[in-house]
């Protein structure tokens, strides 16, 4: 059994890394083919910098070598554990990414606690009362949800919750204007619920419908008419039968989720200003900022994948059949 | 989980979240006038430095000017004053400038600004490989503690320009930590950076000129609209907004309208095509375009008047040489109100140089040639607009033009071919050199001349201007291009307006008087001045 384990994680481990390397070369290849030309992207479309200085732009940057070139020197420095400079933020990659990233983990993992919560529990509820006005509405709701873009429903709480009624602050991670010593982490939590809201609630459709279809499922077959037959209260049908069943695939889904939660902090700190990882990568993208660029896009990956094997781990820990299954 | 279970669990949500959300509001009123007490100042403008604050490292625009002073800075109607230094001498040959510096400058840290740390900046600046240019340095020396010796590689007038945009940093406390705690010699000292946030300053009690009336200044970074409900909510102070929105009337504030030399104009090809290519291997030139007599009557037959009230919302002002409010302008070469707007006279231009409409179509053609082009726009405000507005005037005497969004990176194939809206207005006389010069036309800065204009005539006036020993000589040589590049000589621009730099404030916010405002504004050059009025 402990053998298996390792042989699995180390598959995944090698996995990991040839789909690290496919990633980023074929992200190079994809920036390189862009219109974007990083040294006019980096003075802008200023008249001020004169061709002579573009060149010691390019030089400085090194970006007036062939591509291969720099994609081999970006690599090798990158397999010495050196990330490369970011163009825009003149800091090393890990010194950005290390910062944004913390502020968006703690918007990411917020909505991703929230949004498991809330749709587990509301499908667990639909699949109950199965085809009931309770259901219905709740179906109509994640349907709603799922049909809404991100930034539009983030426009709209700022408009309502921020601006009409004054319950959140508008934007931003702490208060305009007060020294660091004096924010507090009620202050702190209180810049943070809008946008992890926001983002939690296009995550709670998928749970919610997922788990509203097992649910019913499991409503259906012989094993709870068997305990309803027995006398169970549908307290412990519920508690004893259907959460067991249906937690699973609602924790492999939470998992998965991790791409989505990370597409949709993107939108939500470009709309809330809100100073995470969304921001960087856009700036990045758009001014050819290639090292910060890649930087982002291993990050994202790992944080994607370890979410997908998390989920995979699950299933051989929660269910014995897929051990079972994997050793045959 | 049962019914009364998850009814709990929501019933706890919900009182988590009502119960956190009292902290956010705040009595709004009574934050500002908080503020407004205690001299305290909350604005949304300009971009953040995401750089950080190292002068040596960025163009940081006019936020330099907070925590850093210039040697010399644009006085409020674009002329020189001095700043750090106390005045400058150019040699007989032009190519030294001796500039000697003030003696009761000191930076926030106590210590004296010197000559070493005037050629301490400059040199690392020049090495940066960011945006500043400095490749006119030949090299420096100081003379004394206070006078530096600049030596150029050529004679150039518009250096002192150079010497105005660049904060001077202290040598001695210059490391890897500076980005991120600047030390200067301006206005204000640096408190706190909350990264892709917000700044927060306070007024430097040993500044050597007016001391701040603002002593608590804290900017954020924030888009336009978030700034604006930003503002309405009371959250901030001030905010830079555009013309749509300063439409809209917000209770307890004030649109403050600053005049500006952000110009907007129409660029079109001087060169017929002939296929030749530009260094960039992009193809030069239009048919339609090199025609004086379409250029003239465009220049004529828009009325600017109609895009400052329609597109502008009256916030801003004609333009028809793209120099108005310079002190380089040449006055005779302004349009004069009857001249513009005018769509029989541009007709008339039309079918004297040969242009007319034999099929009928609407469109007018020359020898087999359509009066036809494209006009490229990149994203910005007002652009579309005023573009629109354009081509709409230029389809009423029979030129047909197709609108075309374009970004920086993608107008590089035809921004030679093709017509292309600008938006100018440096508040620096060299620019004239990057838009007029036939020596820039398809050469490694494709939008610098990208509509290839060439007048020996012109390119003699320039030479002559940038060789002169400083602004004030140079200026008579600008004002002579001015003959040939205006709407009333070869009229390779159609200007069409300048837009004015908006701003929503509360009653009893005032900027002073602030400098006229270029391509991306100087707001904070006079932002000792700012003050509440109580």
């Amino acid at each position: 059994m402990k053998v298996n384990a390792g042989n699995f994680i180390l598959k995944k481990l090698i996995k990991l890394m040839t789909l690290l390397v496919a990633i980023c070369i074929l992200t190079f290849v994809l920036m390189e083919l862009s219109p974007i030309d990083p040294v006019t992207a980096y003075v802008g479309a200023s008249t001020k910098v004169g061709a002579e200085q573009r060149v010691l732009i390019a030089e400085h940057w090194g970006l007036n070598k062939p591509p291969v070139e720099r994609f081999m020197s970006w690599f090798l420095s990158l397999m010495q554990g050196d990330w490369g400079t970011s163009m825009i933020y003149r800091r090393t990659v890990l010194e950005v990414i290390g910062q944004k990233f913390m502020s968006s983990l703690a918007l990411m993992a917020m909505a991703w606690v929230l949004s498991g919560i809330i749709g587990f529990a509301l499908g667990i509820l639909a699949g109950i009362k199965e085809g009931k006005l309770v259901d219905k509405l709740i179906c109509a709701y994640c349907h709603l949800l799922i049909s809404t873009p991100t930034f539009w429903l983030g426009i709209l709480f700022m408009m309502i919750f921020s601006v009409k009624l004054g319950w959140f602050p508008v934007a931003m991670s702490v208060p305009i204007g007060m020294l660091a010593e004096d924010v507090s982490l009620l202050d702190k939590v209180s810049h943070l619920i809008l946008p992890a809201l926001t983002l939690s609630l296009l995550g709670v459709a998928n749970i919610c419908l997922h788990t509203r279809e097992k649910t019913a499922d499991v409503m259906r077959s012989d094993f709870i008419l068997f305990a309803r037959a027995r006398g169970e209260s549908s307290r412990s049908i519920v508690y004893h039968h259907v959460i067991r069943n249906v937690s699973l695939p609602a924790i492999t889904l939470q998992f998965l989720s991790f791409s989505e939660l990370f597409g949709g902090a993107v939108f939500v700190e470009q709309v809330f200003s809100y100073p995470g990882l969304g921001r960087a990568v856009v700036q990045s993208g758009l001014r050819g900022d290639l090292p910060l660029l890649m930087g982002i896009v291993i990050i994202s990956l790992v944080f994607v994948y370890v979410g997908n094997l998390m989920a995979d781990l699950m299933y051989q820990v929660v269910d014995p059949r897929m051990r079972e299954g994997h050793r045959a | 989980m049962n019914k009364r279970k998850l009814i709990g669990l929501l019933m706890v949500l919900v009182l988590t979240l009502t119960a956190l959300s009292g902290c956010g509001a705040g009595n709004k009123e009574t934050a500002r006038e908080q503020r407004i007490a205690g001299d305290e100042l909350i604005v949304a403008i300009g971009e953040e430095p995401e750089s950080g604050f190292d002068s040596t490292t960025g163009g940081h625009g006019s936020v330099t000017k907070v925590f850093f002073s210039t040697l010399f800075q644009r006085d409020k109607e674009l002329g020189w004053t001095n700043d750090l230094a106390t005045g400058y001498k150019v040699s007989d040959d032009k190519q030294t400038w001796i500039v000697t510096i003030r003696k009761d400058a000191n930076f926030t840290d106590g210590t004296p600004v010197t000559a070493e740390d005037v050629i301490y900046t400059y040199g690392t600046a020049k090495d940066s490989g960011s945006d500043i240019d400095l490749t006119i340095i030949k090299s420096m020396k100081a003379l004394d503690n206070k006078t530096v010796e600049f030596q150029l590689t050529r004679p150039y007038s518009p250096f002192i320009e150079r010497l105005a945009y660049l904060g001077i940093v202290p040598k001695h406390a210059h490391d890897e930590n500076f980005k991120d705690h600047p030390i200067g010699s301006g206005p204000y000292k640096f408190v706190q950076w909350d990264k892709g946030q917000q700044v927060i300053a306070v007024a430097n009690e040993d500044y050597y000129g007016t001391a701040p009336k603002i002593k608590k200044l804290t900017m954020v970074f924030l888009d336009t609209d978030t700034a604006f409900e930003a503002v309405k909510s009371g959250t901030i102070d001030v905010a830079q907004i555009n013309g749509n929105l300063a439409g809209q009337k917000v209770e307890g504030t004030q649109v403050i309208d600053i005049p500006s030399i952000e110009c907007y104009g129409v660029n079109f090809p001087m060169v017929a095509n002939e296929g030749k290519p530009a260094e960039d291997g992009a193809v030069m030139g239009n048919n339609v375009t090199s025609d004086l007599a379409i250029r003239k009557a465009l220049n004529t037959a828009v009325d600017r008047e109609q895009i400052v009230s329609g597109v502008l919302n009256g916030y801003g002002s004609v333009s028809t040489t793209g120099l108005e409010k310079m002190p380089w302008l040449n006055k005779d070469t302004v349009l004069e109100p009857s001249e513009y707007g005018d769509i029989e006279s541009a007709k008339k231009i039309l079918a004297d140089g040969g242009w007319a409409d034999a099929d009928q179509d609407g469109v007018l053609e020359k020898n087999g040639q359509k009066a036809a082009f494209k006009l490229l726009y990149t994203e910005g405000v007002y652009r579309q607009e005023m573009a629109l507005e354009f081509i709409k005037v230029a389809s009423q005497i029979g030129i047909e033009i197709e609108l075309k969004k374009v970004t920086w990176d993608t107008i590089l194939a035809d921004i030679h071919q093709e017509a292309v809206f600008y938006g100018f207005g440096s508040g620096d006389p060299s620019e004239l050199y990057n838009l007029y010069y036939g020596g820039n036309a398809g050469g490694p800065v494709a939008w610098d001349n990208s509509g290839c204009y060439e007048n020996p005539a012109a390119d003699a006036a320039i030479d002559k201007a940038l060789a002169a020993t400083d602004e004030a000589e140079a200026l008579p040589y600008w004002q002579e291009m001015q003959k040939y590049t205006s709407a009333r000589g070869d009229a390779p621009y159609c200007w069409l307006a300048n837009a004015n730099h908006v701003y929503l404030a509360p009653e009893g916010f005032s900027f002073g008087t602030p400098v006229v405002q270029p391509h991306g504004g100087r707001i904070f050059d006079n932002v000792a001045e700012w003050s509440w009025e109580k």
